[in-house]
């Protein structure tokens, strides 16, 4: 494949984290505004506000220069070259964000914004009262879906060609092909088959992922927040696995059911992603609406009577971003900016899952890049 | 049931946890054979170590309030005694005696220096009284207020 052909997909990359990291002040609870912990009477501080305009800022400022690189490099350098912008990328927006809640950080030090603050940790010591959602409905679809497409896959499969077709450019013309084996038919199934089963093991540690209940509100209102914390993520989790699922299903029975029409094929992929993009938004409106919530009951708790607030935990967020607590016992924990779950790494098993994580992740990354910079 | 606990405060967490269950049962909130969490969804749920938490419910079971076993985990053993009030269930577990007499004359002791704190600051021994007496009533009042809304709960429930 071209250079160029690379550099229009990164550049949509780019600019769908882009829009995302932007977006995620909007969803973080109002307490931890760029993961700094902040007293609710210090939440009308100026200093956030300006703090989480720069982080958005300076995002959109290395969205700017990355891209423009991108285009640079792949008029003139090599395709490995193009790895490097995404590097860069992702160090710039990491920089933005330290270098603006820096700043938040600096007025709560100098402002000692804690002093004389009472500080609360709530629970409730006899455990939940119902139990919480797991998205039964979204996996059964999927199971279904992913059921009746092996079915088909194996039902074709001997009226298929001994040669595939396995890559399409971007005139739709197949540019690669190969034998046929069961990989190159079920290969994707097997993917999505995968991806899905992860994300319906997924939500259940959304079931057992503790939610720090606000200190102040009363049991009734923390116990709903928790469950509509968690309804919010166990549906996401549901569509996403139904979408994986499709989008799959779709890449193995398009291009042998409908031969010769790839920009059908091209189209279908292309709709799931943008369905998979709209879920993702609609579940960031939803979220922001909840944390809209917390925001009110926080004010309400204000104006009602003196705050009690929850401590100041900055010591165990290393950058806001990585959770190191060693006393406590929860291997995963709620994220501090943004939404989602992050790994206790003061724990030895938190340890060895974020190890992994991080490796997988790294792993996918440059195996797709490198690929597609070979043009495998 | 909720409680708030303060990391800052010079009461070690373990205590506190400990108080605020004991305040639970006086109050209803906690009734004899109601399940605690478990040690370790309860210290995660606050991000504490699970030996606080352990040590807390140590001393509960110490006290005979709570009992622990293998398949219900850690239930409420005891219950605040109701004269002729129904539908509060039994006063405590099978098993779980009289309040030990040396744990009493601890508690009367500790109780003592409570009292005495009021009584050195020059509070009228009327007024010390009373604020007993308001203390003890708050707590049967709203265990009243408790088994009379589960009751009117359970009625409701029985007609449908």
């Amino acid at each position: 494949m071209s250079t160029e052909a690379l550099t229009i997909p990164l550049a949509l990359v780019f600019t769908v984290v882009a829009v995302l990291l932007g977006a995620l002040p909007a969803v973080t609870r109002p307490t931890v505004p760029l993961g700094v912990s902040v007293p609710a009477s210090r939440l009308d501080e100026p200093v956030i506000r300006r703090a989480i305009g720069r982080f958005r800022l300076l995002i959109a400022i290395a969205w700017l220069v990355c891209i423009a690189l991108l285009v640079v490099v792949g008029l003139t350098a090599a395709p490995s070259a193009q790895l490097l912008c995404v590097v860069l990328f992702l160090i710039a927006q990491l920089v933005s964000y330290v270098v603006a809640r820096q700043m938040i950080l600096r007025a709560k030090h100098d402002g000692d914004w804690y002093e004389g603050v009472p500080v609360r940790m709530a629970g409730s010591v006899t455990g939940p009262s119902e139990p919480a959602p797991v998205p039964i409905g979204w996996c059964v679809a999927s199971g279904v879906l992913l059921a009746c497409a092996y079915v088909v896959a194996i039902v074709l499969y001997p009226s298929l060609p001994s040669r595939l077709p396995t890559h399409w450019g971007l005139d739709g013309q197949p540019n690669a092909y190969a034998a046929k084996d069961v990989w190159t038919v079920f290969g994707p199934l097997f993917i999505g088959t995968v991806v899905a089963a992860g994300l319906f093991a997924l939500s259940f540690l959304g079931r057992i992922v503790p939610i720090r209940a606000l200190p102040g509100a009363d049991a009734a209102t923390n116990a709903r927040r928790e469950h509509d914390m968690r309804s919010a993520m166990s549906t996401l989790i549901g569509r996403l696995m139904f979408l994986i699922a499709l989008e799959f299903t779709w890449a193995t029975l398009a291009p042998r059911l409908l031969p010769g029409t790839t920009g059908v094929h091209l189209g279908g992929a292309l709709a799931v992603v943008a369905l998979i993009l709209a879920i993702v938004v609609l579940f960031i409106i939803r979220w922001r609406r909840l944390m809209a919530g917390d925001a009110r009951l926080v004010a309400a708790e204000r104006a009602a009577r003196a705050t009690v607030d929850t401590p100041d935990d900055d010591r165990f967020w290393k950058a806001g971003l990585l959770y190191l607590n060693r006393d406590d016992p929860a291997l995963f924990v709620q994220r501090r900016f943004g939404v989602g779950w992050t790994v206790n790494l003061g724990r030895p098993g938190g340890v060895v899952i974020g190890v992994v994580l991080a490796l997988v992740i790294v792993g996918v990354v440059t195996l797709a890049l490198v690929r597609s910079a070979l043009g495998v | 049931m909720q409680i708030e606990i303060d990391p800052l405060s010079e009461v070690a967490l373990y205590q506190q946890l400990r108080d605020r269950v004991v305040e639970g049962i006086a109050s209803g909130q906690l009734r004899v054979g109601d399940q605690l969490a478990p040690v370790r969804t309860l210290a995660a749920q606050f991000g504490i170590n699970v030996a606080t938490v352990g040590k807390a419910y140590d001393l509960l079971r110490s006290e005979g309030l709570v009992r622990t076993n293998r398949t219900s985990g850690s239930v409420v053993a005891r219950a605040p005694h109701d004269d002729g009030t129904e539908g509060t269930g039994p006063a405590a577990l099978e098993g779980v005696g009289a309040w030990d007499g040396a744990a009493r004359d601890a508690w009367a002791r500790r109780l003592a220096t409570v009292l005495a704190e009021g009584v050195a600051q020059g509070e009228q021994d009327a007024a010390i009284d009373a604020t007993v007496h308001a203390i003890v009533k708050s707590f049967a009042a709203s265990r009243t207020k408790l088994t009379d809304g589960r009751q009117s709960q359970e009625g409701s429930a029985d007609e449908h």
